[in-house]
């Protein structure tokens, strides 16, 4: 499965992008998938630079952003572990989410390759 | 063609693909979108004063949603307000409305569900302004109209603005969401708009999801063909076939099955179903009222009430309020089933006494208006006389301290 199908799998049913698709003309629909691509991409690397410098309130509202995004996109992985370390941050445990910080790269580098083939 | 009314959204969320695909989510739809993306913003258009809906992310950067909800009177607005709030923050939800939201939504949600939201607000406000007396009114409230909303008795302001929302969404089709503690008067109250409304002549049908058992439940919503399970001997009609043309009542909604609750949100859509082992799609006219003792935001969170039948139900709210929160009605109501249980018992009971009735007032009525009732049925079946006196009454009203000024008195 790919593209949308994949993500709105994530989803339990939750058909979010394609409608979206259905009812916008090409043009739009790209410029709205870019924007989720490169917005998706500024929040992890907000992430790991806040991390690295131990802001985590910085590291608490860029997950708090990814989770919206990924999960308004059906991508459910990189979802719980936005809101696992938004959650760790917010309850003072920065040791536990910086050791969530390296499973993120890969579920968010999965959302977006989803997001570039639904782009194509 | 009739023409449908632009209603202007003010959308505060932070997150651009978000707040873009909320837009979109609203293109096709009779709506304007105003975009901002933090709460001092938000709070400097509210001031302009041109909005018919706030759309508000509760998570902003330079305040929270509560905050811009307890600074929009500082800015002379009452716009609604509908929240966005993130999957696993019902609580934040609930803190809100109780700041005064109309209602809220969880990410993520599709365009279906922001629409339903939105024209669920709107069919609650229109029928609010047609309510003879709004909130802000500060002329009395007239008195009781027991002819007007059947069933009811008492004259407390909390219940003349009950009977109210009963006259105003009478006429609609808009579905009802009764919540209450347990003998507070849902079913009447069901009822009440149901005799009060164009369905009067048909029938209102009333299903207890919590009585019927789980695996029968769906045969007595939408009727079986025959064959369909065993002892299915004769096609049969369920609730929603009998209730076509009428209302169609489902208390104790939360204790329904989820799958069920899955069904019965198919039903409430399209208003076409098919009866169990059936295969013809049976399309009726039904008016949906649901009740429920719990509070349905927390089976909301904790997955026992699907969110989106929540909202497809959620139009019309109406709390009941418990019995010691209307202690000026409990006299009026005590006396109205006293004569009443009289008449039936063949007894003489008139009246009660003072220190009865201080009591009465005193009493926190955990059972609510039914626990009255039975309190002064046990009464004049196990004694004789005309007046009602202390030693008459049973437990637990037998412990209440009779009100020092009385015990002066006597």
């Amino acid at each position: 499965m790919t593209g949308v199908a994949h993500l709105a799998s994530e989803a339990a049913g939750e058909d979010t992008l394609g409608p979206l698709r259905d009812h916008l003309d090409p043009t739009a629909f790209r410029e709205i998938v870019a924007l989720y691509e490169t917005t998706v991409r500024d929040r992890a690397d907000a992430i790991a630079r806040a991390a690295r410098t131990g802001d985590f309130d910085m590291v608490r509202r860029s997950a708090h952003d990814l989770a919206g995004m990924c999960g308004q996109l059906g991508s459910t992985r990189a979802t719980q572990l936005a809101r696992r370390i938004e959650g760790a941050c917010a309850g003072g445990k920065g040791h536990d989410a910086l050791a969530l910080i390296p499973e993120l790269a890969p579920a968010v580098a999965e959302t977006l390759r989803a997001l570039a083939e639904i782009a194509r | 063609m009739s023409e449908v009314e632009t209603r202007h959204v003010l959308l505060v969320e932070d997150t651009l693909p978000l707040a873009k695909s909320y837009i979109e989510f609203l293109k096709s739809s009779p709506y304007t979108v105003e975009h901002v993306e933090t709460g001092r913003k938000a709070l400097n258009a509210l001031k302009r004063g041109e909005c018919d809906v706030m759309l508000l992310d509760i998570n902003l950067p330079d305040m929270s949603g509560l905050d811009v909800l307890a600074r929009m009177a500082e800015v002379g607005s009452t716009c609604p307000v509908v929240v966005i709030t993130a999957h696993g923050s019902i609580k934040l939800a609930v803190d809100a409305m109780r700041a005064g939201a109309a209602d809220f939504l969880v990410k993520p949600f599709n365009a279906q569900r922001l629409k339903i939201a939105l024209a669920n607000l709107f069919e609650r406000l229109a029928i609010e302004s047609a309510r003879p007396a709004s909130r802000a009114e500060t002329r009395p409230l007239q008195p009781a109209q027991p002819e007007a909303v059947t069933g009811f008795i008492g004259s407390s302001p909390v219940m003349q603005s009950i009977y109210r929302v009963i006259e105003a969404a009478a006429p609609s089709k808009a579905s009802v969401f009764i919540t209450g503690e347990s003998g507070t008067g849902k079913e009447l109250t069901a009822e009440a708009i149901h005799r009060a409304g164009p369905r009067r002549d048909k029938p209102i049908v009333a299903l207890n999801c919590a009585a019927v058992p789980r695996e029968l439940m769906e045969s007595e919503i939408f009727g079986h063909v025959k064959g369909a399970f065993s002892g299915a001997v004769t096609d049969r009609d369920g609730a929603a076939a009998l209730a076509d043309g009428g209302t169609l009542f489902l208390d104790e909604l939360c204790d329904m099955h989820l799958d069920l609750q899955a069904k019965l949100l198919r039903f409430l859509q399209d208003q076409s179903f098919r009866p169990v082992g059936g295969t013809e799609l049976k399309k009726v006219d039904v008016r949906f009222i649901a009740a429920t003792n719990k509070e349905p935001l927390e089976e909301v969170a904790e997955g026992r009430l699907r969110e989106d039948l929540y909202y497809r139900l959620h139009v019309i709210p109406i709390t009941m309020p418990p019995l010691r929160e209307r202690q000026e009605d409990v006299i009026d109501i005590a006396q109205h089933f006293l004569a009443a249980a009289s008449l039936e018992e063949n007894k003489s009971f008139a009246r009660l006494s003072e220190e009865v009735k201080a009591m009465f007032r005193a009493y926190n009525w955990p059972g609510n208006v039914r626990q009255l009732q039975n309190v002064i049925r046990n009464i004049v079946v196990m004694h004789e006389g005309e007046t009602v006196t202390p030693e008459m009454l049973p437990a637990p009203l037998d412990r209440v301290a009779i009100p020092r000024v009385f015990k002066a008195v006597g």
